[in-house]
């Protein structure tokens, strides 16, 4: 469905309508001068333009900066690597939230089904199209809620220990309550997290 | 049209706020031609540009990047992709934040000693050429500063009959009312302002100040000139040589863009972006063709890197960009 047109012409559509007139500066226009010129220096400023909103993304999904920051290294570590900037048909913004959208998704998938992971969507990101865009906005607003109805001593460790990356002992001290109750506080809002959760994966 | 419409879906759809009709109709639309996904990742992008859930260390990150893409060093892969399900604490990254941290706490100390000695009476915070830096002051209220810029209190800041602060350079105020109705003043170079509780964003640079009302009341004073009352969505300024406010109807967000890392140019000649370049980074631009420094710019650029505003320039408006010294001049490419 993404091969329809070839992919220059649909880069070509995408900017050429109002931006020529109006030159209006956009990030994607620079960006592909910039590729054409020397593809190092494009990932590189891909990677400046696009890191922090993509991990801002991810982070919705996935509860845990360090997880975010992760997923969305390696999203730009194959981009070079596999010179995936060659081969892609959208635009590196569409490419990019859609590469991490489906690492995101995984990744809860694993964690809250146990299911291996499906790898398919790597090679170019497009793959695998198990869902339609919105069910994951959809997934993640239903991860937010979930989260924000625990009850408030279990939210509070939850996102402590996700969200800040603290371990126990430092939740603990903070709390001041035992390492135990963390724990049990910790399995009751993944126990929560799959139930609400496990009904809406593929 | 169209686009507009379903821009608006996309915007609420992304706050969770679309009707159950909205999200099929938006869903209909993006699946007729693949082609509209762009305008969905266009607004999710921005989306998370504007609201960001955290703020990751770019600089040390990118750096990473450039060595992977040099073969110098491999980024790890994630540790959960196969194994257990807890990513693994304590890398070396954490140790990046670390070192970080340790420096900020040096310099901030470093910093508090500098201002110790200059002044006892008063507190300065400042933001670096470049950085935007938020303080909460003792009453509650919130200062974000813009690069370059800096706030000045006294030390017992709630022991006054007012609460006074001086500024230089740029900043958002977000001011707590007080139940007393204790005033909130700030002092500009050309006058003050007076506050009961209102968030608004005040420019003292270059010998003229200037005030944009976002939401609430504030009063201006000058001296020997009428006071001005402003009310929402308008803009106050006033230069030492000026006898009376000049007073106009702006959308407030465009100048609050700074506070979210944009810079929003619209219309904006070359010369005034070369100012603003100069007020945010401390860096000299010359525009060495007068016929160059009025043409015009239009559009929305990531404001935290120097690099991606001079190429965004270079590239989209074909103009040259030397740097000499700490100098950067700006050149029609044609006359070379």
């Amino acid at each position: 469905m993404m091969d329809a047109l070839p992919g220059n012409d649909r880069r070509e559509n995408l900017f050429s309508s109002e931006a020529a007139e109006t030159r209006i500066i956009d990030a994607e226009v620079l960006l592909r001068k910039t590729f054409d010129h020397d593809p190092r220096q494009g990932c590189s400023l891909l990677f400046r333009l696009y890191y922090a909103p993509l991990c801002s993304h991810v982070i919705r999904f996935v509860f845990s900066r360090q997880v975010a920051e992760d997923i969305v290294a390696d999203v730009f570590c194959r981009f070079w690597d596999g010179r995936v900037f060659e081969k892609i048909s959208t635009s590196y913004r569409a490419y990019l939230f859609k590469s991490v959208r489906h690492r995101a998704y995984n990744y809860i998938k694993f964690q809250l089904s146990r299911r291996a992971p499906d790898e398919k969507f790597d090679v170019d990101g497009n793959g695998s199209d198990p869902c339609e865009i919105l069910l994951y906005d959809e997934l993640y607003q239903l991860v937010d809620n979930t989260i924000n109805a625990l009850p408030q001593q279990c939210k509070r460790v939850f996102v402590l220990s996700r969200m800040e990356n603290k371990r126990y002992q430092e939740i603990a001290a903070e709390l001041d309550i035992s390492v135990k109750a963390i724990e049990a506080h910790i399995s009751k809002a993944l126990r929560i997290l799959r139930k609400k959760v496990n009904g809406e994966l593929v | 049209m169209r686009e507009d419409l379903f821009s608006d879906i996309i915007k609420k759809f992304l706050e969770g706020n679309a009707t159950a009709h909205e999200k099929s109709m938006l869903s209909k639309w993006l699946k007729e031609d693949p082609c509209r996904e762009e305008l969905f990742y266009y607004h999710l992008s921005l989306r998370e540009t504007e609201n960001p859930q955290h703020l990751p260390d770019i600089g040390s990150r990118v750096e990473e990047y450039e060595k992977h893409m040099r073969g110098e060093f491999r980024m790890p892969a994630p540790a959960w992709r196969y194994a257990g399900d807890e990513p693994s604490a304590g890398r070396r990254v954490t140790m990046h934040y670390r070192w970080w941290l340790a420096a900020s706490v040096i310099l901030f100390i470093s910093a508090g000693f500098y201002f110790l000695q200059d002044e006892w009476l008063y507190k300065s915070y400042a933001a670096e050429k470049g950085t935007i830096r938020t303080v909460t002051l003792e009453d509650g209220s919130t200062v974000t500063l813009n690069a370059n810029s800096c706030i000045r209190v006294p030390r017992d800041f709630m022991g006054h009959e007012n609460r006074e602060v001086w500024i230089k350079g740029e900043a958002f105020f977000e001011v707590t009312k007080k139940t007393d109705l204790m005033k909130f003043i700030v002092h500009t170079d050309n006058f003050d302002v007076e506050v009961l509780g209102t968030k608004f964003n005040i420019q003292n640079r270059r010998n003229r100040s200037k005030v944009t009302l976002a939401e609430g009341k504030v009063k201006l004073v000058a001296k020997d000139r009428q006071p001005l009352i402003m009310k929402p969505g308008e803009q106050a300024s006033l230069s030492s040589s000026q006898d009376q406010f000049e007073k106009q109807l702006v959308k407030p967000q465009k100048y609050e863009a700074w506070r979210n890392n944009m810079m929003v140019f619209e219309n904006t000649p070359l010369s005034e972006v070369a100012q603003i370049i100069h007020d945010y980074y401390g860096v000299t631009m010359i525009v060495t063709d007068s016929l160059l420094s009025t043409r015009q710019f239009t559009g929305t650029l990531p404001n935290n890197d120097l690099g991606i505003i001079l190429l965004a320039l270079k590239t989209s408006y074909k103009i040259n960009i030397e740097h000499k010294g700490d100098r950067i001049l700006l050149s029609n490419r044609s006359s070379h």
